[in-house]
């Protein structure tokens, strides 16, 4: 039995005979690993933080939007209304209520209009909504100025903080602030400036909520009486999420006098979103993660053509090593011994390469995260890639004939 | 009292094929060596003694006939086998000494250990008493390039020894010292001649071979002559 420490310190010391071609080798692997380490680190830190605003989102929430989204799905929920065809009245909201396990059932309107602040005009989404809404929230939205909309409001708007600060240029605008709304040109005071959340949908920063009966009004003909835009609710605490939404599912399908293939309405719950959002984070880590993939084969390439350098120069040697005893698996071993180290070596120069872009990234304001699996996995990926590329070489070096190797010059 | 064969051949013969020719480097050579002999197999360059060597040092197969060693069939032994044998039995000593570069003179010694289940440190121990034991206590640390041919050679004979093995194999092995460094080099194999060693020296020189009290002259791939001085 060949003792494998001795074998690792010859390898080594083959390595360090020829220091600059080893390093230039290891540096193919490195930019392979940092760049693998550095794109999925960005796709990482990007899944996760559309994970948080999905949690923020509220894991007991529900939202019922009108129409069937499992084939046409917009992102945006609520605040978008699907094409197909379906619609949520005022009488849906109290069905729901009636339904054990649901609280804080409360609907929303959403329409689209003109918003003008002193001289400046600007086309946007309003989001009529019951007051209630805020209470059950969660951090989605905070705020930061002023207060929620309240029960008696009329005429009141609560703003994101784009609007607040960027929307309408350089004239911010401020708690008691007045926008002027609709074709009508009704006047709206504003009571309240959410915190920043970070997120830019019709939900987030750019979002301007007004109570739901002024929505109605602003919307005008384009919506009938009693219709919603959407219902939000919660699910009570000890009570399963999926089927208390099976129940209203069930309760919504007989008042609408539909079967459930013609569903004329959708529900959206923090877990959906998240499967739908998963898959498109997982092909964009899959596609960043082949990009960064192909520069690791052009250095596994690399490390190949260093070790058919390695054993076309050390023909004699192998030849000498056979002559003194060492079987063909002795002299392979020792050959993908050194291969695999500057996998190895270049696996771990890489990852911290790659870890420290992905904190530099960071700084910049990317949303990165390094995993301790992305860490384990750069390494044993590309000691792998230097076990594969060092496979052929040393099986050559293994089946040199002794008497031709010792011949060799 | 019969003493032990070391290494028997049987009409062994090598033919290459060179392209369409077939090269006939050994015809058919047969000889014993006991344990504890001194041969030197002499002929001009051409005449199949490098081929012998290797055949001898189980580097190479022949084409007909069969060599014994230690009274094993060689033919019948795997690759593996044929491996651990050449480590264990046989002590090869190279014109051109043949040492890893990379490694000081300590572990070039101890590297033919490292195949086979010897602790480190009896491995290392081992080198070193073989090291001093050829006066080059030291050097222990030196890389072949910081040595002289002499030393070198040395270091390659603590090398071939440091197993023990059955017979040592030495291919013109003071082909490329000067003759001060070469006689002291032929001094060492009288040394190990008297402990009874076996040993095998290949040359083209006569005034090495005769320093042998057996010389097996070869040419063109056959024994011309195998005298044993009195």
């Amino acid at each position: 039995m060949v003792d494998h420490k001795e074998l690792f310190s010859y390898s080594l010391g083959n390595m360090m005979r020829r220091k600059m071609r080893s390093w230039l080798t290891v540096l193919g692997i490195v930019i392979g690993i940092a760049a693998i380490v550095t794109l999925i680190s960005v796709a990482q830190g990007l899944t996760n933080s559309i994970n948080d605003q999905l949690k923020a989102f509220g894991t007991n929430a529900v939202v019922v939007v009108p129409g069937d989204i499992s084939q046409q799905l917009s992102i945006s929920g609520g605040a978008a209304r699907p094409p197909s065809t379906g619609r949520l009245f005022k009488n849906d909201v109290d069905r729901i209520k009636r339904v054990s396990g649901t609280e804080y059932v409360s609907s929303a309107l959403s329409t689209r209009a003109s918003v003008d602040f002193k001289d400046k005009q600007a086309t946007m989404g309003i989001n009529g909504v019951e007051p209630s809404i805020f209470q059950t929230a969660n951090k989605a939205l905070e705020i930061e100025q002023g207060r929620f909309l309240a029960d008696t409001d009329r005429h009141t708007a609560v703003i994101g903080n784009t609007i607040a600060y960027s929307t309408f240029g350089t004239d911010k605008v401020q708690v008691g602030s007045v926008l002027v709304i609709g074709s009508e040109n009704t006047k709206f005071r504003v009571v309240g400036v959410l915190k920043k959340s970070g997120s830019s949908g019709g939900n987030g920063d750019s979002a301007l909520y007004v109570p739901i009966e002024d929505a109605r009004e602003l919307a005008g003909s384009s919506i009938s009486k009693n219709e919603v835009s959407g219902i939000r609710f919660l699910v009570k605490d000890g009570f399963d999420v999926k089927e208390v939404v099976d129940n209203v599912n069930y309760e919504l399908l007989s008042a609408h006098h539909v079967r459930e293939e013609d569903k004329d309405f959708s529900f959206l719950t923090s877990e959906f979103l998240q499967q739908q959002v998963g898959t498109i984070t997982a092909l964009l880590t899959l596609f960043l993660g082949g990009v960064a993939g192909i520069s690791l084969i052009v250095g596994g390439v690399g490390i190949a053509n260093t070790m058919f350098m390695s054993v076309l120069e050390r023909t004699r040697e192998i030849g000498i090593l056979k002559a003194i005893g060492a079987d063909s698996r002795a002299i392979q071993e020792a050959f993908l011994i050194e291969s695999g180290m500057i996998g190895l070596f270049g696996g771990i120069v890489g990852v911290s390469i790659g870890f420290l872009f992905s904190l530099i990234a960071g700084a910049l304001g990317v949303p990165t995260a390094v995993g301790i699996e992305l860490v384990l996995f750069a390494i044993f990926f590309s000691f792998t890639i230097g076990i594969i590329s060092g496979y052929v070489p040393a099986v050559r070096a293994s089946r040199l004939p002794a008497i031709e190797a010792l011949r060799y010059e | 009292m019969q003493k032990k064969e070391t290494i028997a051949l049987e009409a062994v013969s090598k033919t290459y094929s060179q392209g369409a020719v077939a090269v006939h480097a050994l015809g058919s050579i047969s000889f014993k060596v006991h344990e504890g002999e001194r041969v030197s197999i002499i002929g001009p360059s051409g005449c199949g003694k490098s081929t012998l060597l290797h055949i001898l040092g189980l580097l190479d197969v022949p084409t007909g006939g069969k060599l014994f060693l230690d009274g094993t069939d060689v033919s019948t032994l795997d690759e593996q086998q044929l491996a651990h044998f050449r480590g264990r039995k046989i002590g090869f000593i190279f014109q051109s000494f043949f040492l890893i570069p990379t490694m000081d003179a300590l572990s070039n010694v101890a590297l033919p250990m490292m195949f086979y289940d010897v602790p480190e440190h009896a491995r290392l121990h081992k080198a070193q008493l073989m090291l001093e034991r050829l006066g080059m206590g030291d050097r222990l640390h030196h890389l072949p390039s910081e040595l002289s041919g002499g030393q070198r050679q040395r270091v390659a004979i603590a090398r071939a020894l440091v197993n023990d093995p059955s017979v040592l194999l030495a291919d013109e092995p003071t082909g490329n010292l000067d003759s001060r460094s070469g006689e002291e080099v032929l001094k060492i194999f009288d040394e190990l001649s008297r402990e009874g060693k076996t040993i095998i020296i290949v040359t083209h020189d006569p005034n090495i071979a005769k320093m042998s009290p057996r010389i097996i002259r070869l040419k063109d791939g056959n024994i011309e002559s195998d005298e044993k001085k009195r």
